[in-house]
């Protein structure tokens, strides 16, 4: 009972975060200096044209109008119309363009956590080790190499030199998916997949000294039950939530990825719809992510108490 | 350490791979006669009244047509117009239209189409942005645009028959028919379109141009397919695919390939290419009809009114340096304001040379020595394009050491940067301006006449202007190109602007392209390409 009150409140307070995003990302877009009407009448249009243009794009409504008219309209779920090109809905927009982020990001977190839960535990196991060198050297490499960078490199090896992988996404796809969302998942996973590399590794250092392990040494736990059982479920808490907040890299390396990789996703929708000031897909990208960012912090808020009872007492 | 080893093992197999694979073979196969190549934005619009950025002109030119079409001597040569009469000293346009050319639905092209067709361009509720610059010559069209005519009628065009189109303007103007081989007039079908508002069905994109819509799938791909009833026959290629590429380095990478067919080219990615044994001979430039130049503004910075001033501005940028070790010398250097391409450019114009001494000399004569009593001055550009910065930095170091003017630099974002341009606010800038047709007209009458829709500077002078009205309704073409010339001396000795550098575009295209049509505003309609193995 105390725990559903407590997920309520936090959901609450989730739509007062959203409707403040809103109202920030609105007015950031008021403020800037010129308007869509004027990027739609192009370099040559004269003061004329863009007034028309203007009126017919309803800019000309006081902000105070548009803002409220905005709001009203998000509540039912409608976020109108793209200012430019085919004017889609922004909601089509967006029911094409999630499920490709949401699958390239999902998979990358969940490769990057095994990843890093298991290459961190075999970095602490070994400790000063070779083992432990190599983990430490590649995690490195893959919390400074960044994604625009890694991404060519592994383009050039994969695509260009031994043409084993498809460079980007296409219409008509030769292989299954997977095989054309392998690269950008990689380069998309390998920056949290070193951060949970690290962590698990300090943390499950930590954990291997202390008491309890020790008891359970003498007892004759045996290794593989002593690593897994009862080190690796005290240390993976931290590692827990550090997939939350890795979460927000993946939203921002996406918009370097798909574009790269020309997927239609998410990222690089946001992407274009900032450059061409496109305000209706520029809101609804903000919120989309500030939701999907609330939402997997409340997810791992939920799941921390679950795992671990000292929490629990501790929260609620 | 056993262990050790089977992981690092596991790791290089992972890095290395296993072999080489085709990959890039099997994704092209089957696809002999698609001809590909990237558009490197999304598409803006599929409207042909609407549209105005080169990408997607280059895009649905190949679905719509018009009366004329640029030829490949730039010249307006017959597209959907057969032939055309100019009559009343130059004042009525009659144009011949093909008998039995057909839109893409079946049914056939008549002169009410294009009646309809520039009625709906302007019509004020749609809000074509390039209506009021390529169709207020004609006779009512400023009245509808401006709201005051009630009716969608517009009395300049008449459909005189099936076959005959009729358009009246309001003064005799020389490069009025260059303006209809702009998208605006190219021919829609009445029962496609909406009157009132742009495009937003891909269904509705039905012209009469050589390749029809088969998918447009936004953020990935456009396909055309050949249209077998081409009024000039079928085009020799099946398919068109243009697939949204927008990162430079992934063009590049699907060129390497092989996957496509043409790559336009950044500038930083020219140089390498250029001394590569195995791309440099797919290695092409276009020249463009566009010039690069810096816009002193009369009255937001008040030295430059003082035409000394202007005149030192101009002597001290050393433009010869930033095109040869700026620009790669890609480019080359704008000694006009009118570019090479336009009849009778380029020609040895009266411009200022590079002098810092003499502009020191011409700076301390105005009572500026050494900058001094001069107010700061901020340079205006657009953000996020090297080549503008590069640019805009050189230009300011440059008045900075050899006229000791205090200028700094503020890079805009577009939309802000074209808003304070269109209300005429910067006092300095460094811009493009790119022809809309092939005339002196373009770019001296429209830019720096003291009326000219696009004087941004405030210049005025009126033995200037009196050339150029004259010039604009002068019948004769070496009458006006001398009256041309004479203005233009004017105005690079006056300098509120001053030229800097051509335009010049860079691609790779694949050998096994044949058959491209080119006019200097890009590649033609591919009617004619053909594709080898």
């Amino acid at each position: 009972m105390r725990l559903a009150r407590a997920i309520l409140l936090r959901l609450a307070i989730g739509v007062l975060s959203l409707l403040f995003i809103s109202f920030v990302t609105f007015l950031a877009d008021m403020a800037a200096p010129g308007d869509p009407a004027v990027v739609r009448a192009g370099e040559k249009a004269s003061i004329q044209t863009v007034e028309r243009i203007r009126h017919e794009m309803g800019l000309d409504r006081p902000w105070p109008v548009r803002y409220a008219d905005f709001v009203v309209k998000a509540v039912h779920l409608d976020f109108g119309t793209s200012y430019y090109g085919t004017q889609e809905p922004v909601g089509a927009i967006l029911k094409r363009d999630v499920p490709m982020t949401a699958r390239t990001a999902l998979s990358a977190i969940l490769l990057a956590a095994i990843f890093g839960i298991l290459a961190g535990t075999l970095a602490a196991v070994y400790q000063n080790r070779a083992a432990d060198r190599g983990v430490l050297l590649l995690s490195t490499l893959g919390v400074t190499v960044p994604t625009f960078v890694l991404a060519p490199i592994l383009v050039y090896i994969y695509c260009l030199q031994l043409n084993q992988l498809p460079q980007t996404w296409v219409v008509d796809r030769v292989a299954p998916d997977w095989i054309y969302l392998l690269l950008p998942v990689a380069v998309l996973g390998a920056r949290p997949a070193a951060l949970l590399t690290r962590l698990t590794r300090a943390s499950m250092i930590d954990t291997l000294q202390q008491e309890f392990i020790r008891t359970a040494v003498a007892k004759g736990v045996p290794p593989m039950r002593l690593i897994f059982r009862h080190a690796l479920r005290n240390a993976v808490l931290p590692v827990i939530t550090a997939i939350g907040t890795s979460f927000g890299f993946l939203l921002t390396g996406s918009f370097v990825v798909e574009r790269f990789f020309v997927l239609p996703g998410l990222g690089r929708e946001t992407i274009e719809a900032i450059q061409r000031g496109d305000s209706p897909v520029i809101q609804a990208c903000v919120l989309l992510t500030g939701a999907m960012f609330i939402g997997v912090n409340l997810v791992v808020d939920i799941l921390l108490p679950l795992l671990d009872p000292r929490i629990r007492e501790a929260q609620i | 350490m056993k262990r050790a080893a089977i992981l690092l093992l596991i790791v290089s197999c992972v890095l290395v791979g296993c072999g080489k694979g085709n990959f890039s073979q099997r994704a092209t196969a089957g696809k002999e006669n698609t001809f590909v190549y990237p558009i490197v934005v999304n598409p803006t619009t599929m409207d042909p009244q609407i549209v105005q950025d080169g990408d997607t002109i280059d895009l649905i030119q190949n679905i719509y047509e018009g009366l004329v079409e640029w030829g490949e001597d730039n010249k307006p040569a017959p597209a959907l117009a057969e032939t055309w009469d100019v009559k009343d000293g130059g004042t009525t346009y009659v144009f011949h239209l093909r008998k039995g050319a057909k839109f893409q639905n079946g049914r056939e092209v008549t002169a009410d189409d294009f009646k309809y067709t520039i009625e709906r361009a302007c019509n004020p509720k749609l809000a074509s942005p390039t209506a009021a610059d390529y169709l207020s010559d004609i006779v009512g069209v400023k009245e509808r645009l401006a709201l005051h005519s009630t009716t969608t009628n517009i009395p300049g065009v008449q459909a005189i028959d099936k076959y005959t189109l009729q358009i009246k303007i309001d003064k005799p103007r020389a490069y009025f028919i260059d303006k209809l081989t702009y998208p605006i007039t190219y021919v829609v079908p009445k029962e496609a379109v909406d009157f009132d508002h742009e495009m937003s069905d891909p269904k509705q994109m039905i012209g009469a141009g050589p390749f029809k819509l088969e998918s447009y799938l936004k953020d990935q791909i456009v396909i055309l397919d050949a249209f077998k009833d081409y009024h000039g026959g079928a085009p020799k290629i099946d398919k068109l695919e243009r697939p949204v590429i927008t990162d430079p380095t992934t063009r590049l990478n699907k060129f390497k390939s092989g996957e496509i067919d043409i790559v336009p080219l950044e500038r930083q990615d020219v140089k390498p290419l250029q001394s590569d044994a195995e791309w440099k001979d797919q290695l092409h430039f276009f020249p463009r009809p566009a010039f690069w130049y810096v816009g002193l503004n009369l009255k937001q910075y008040p030295p430059f009114a003082n035409r000394d001033v202007r005149r030192a501005v101009a002597m001290a940028i050393d433009k010869h340096k930033i095109v040869s070790e700026l620009l790669g010398g890609i480019n080359d250097e704008a000694n006009s304001i009118v570019p090479p391409g336009v009849d009778g450019w380029p020609r040895q114009a009266q411009v200022l040379p590079y002098d810092p001494a003499a502009a020191a000399k011409l700076l301390a004569s105005a009572g500026y020595a050494g900058g001094k009593g001069m107010p700061p001055l901020t340079m205006f550009y657009r953000a996020d394009r090297p080549d503008i910065d590069l640019v805009a930095n050189a230009v300011a170091t440059e008045l900075r050491q050899n006229l000791g003017m205090d200028v700094k630099l503020q890079a805009l974002e577009w939309r802000n940067y074209l808003d304070k341009n269109n209300h005429k606010l910067l006092p300095f800038f460094h811009m493009r301006w790119a022809a809309d047709y092939l005339d002196p007209q373009d770019f001296l009458s429209l830019m720096l006449t003291t009326t000219g829709a696009e004087n941004k500077v405030y210049y005025s002078n009126p033995q200037f202007d009196a050339l150029c009205n004259q010039a604009d309704t002068t019948q004769d073409p070496d009458q006006r190109k001398k009256l041309y010339d004479q203005a233009e001396d004017i105005a690079l000795q006056d300098a509120p602007f001053i030229p800097i550098y051509f335009q010049k575009d860079a691609e790779l295209i694949n050998p096994r392209v044949k058959g491209l049509r080119e006019s200097l505003f890009g590649h033609l309609p591919h009617t004619t390409v053909t594709l080898s193995r």
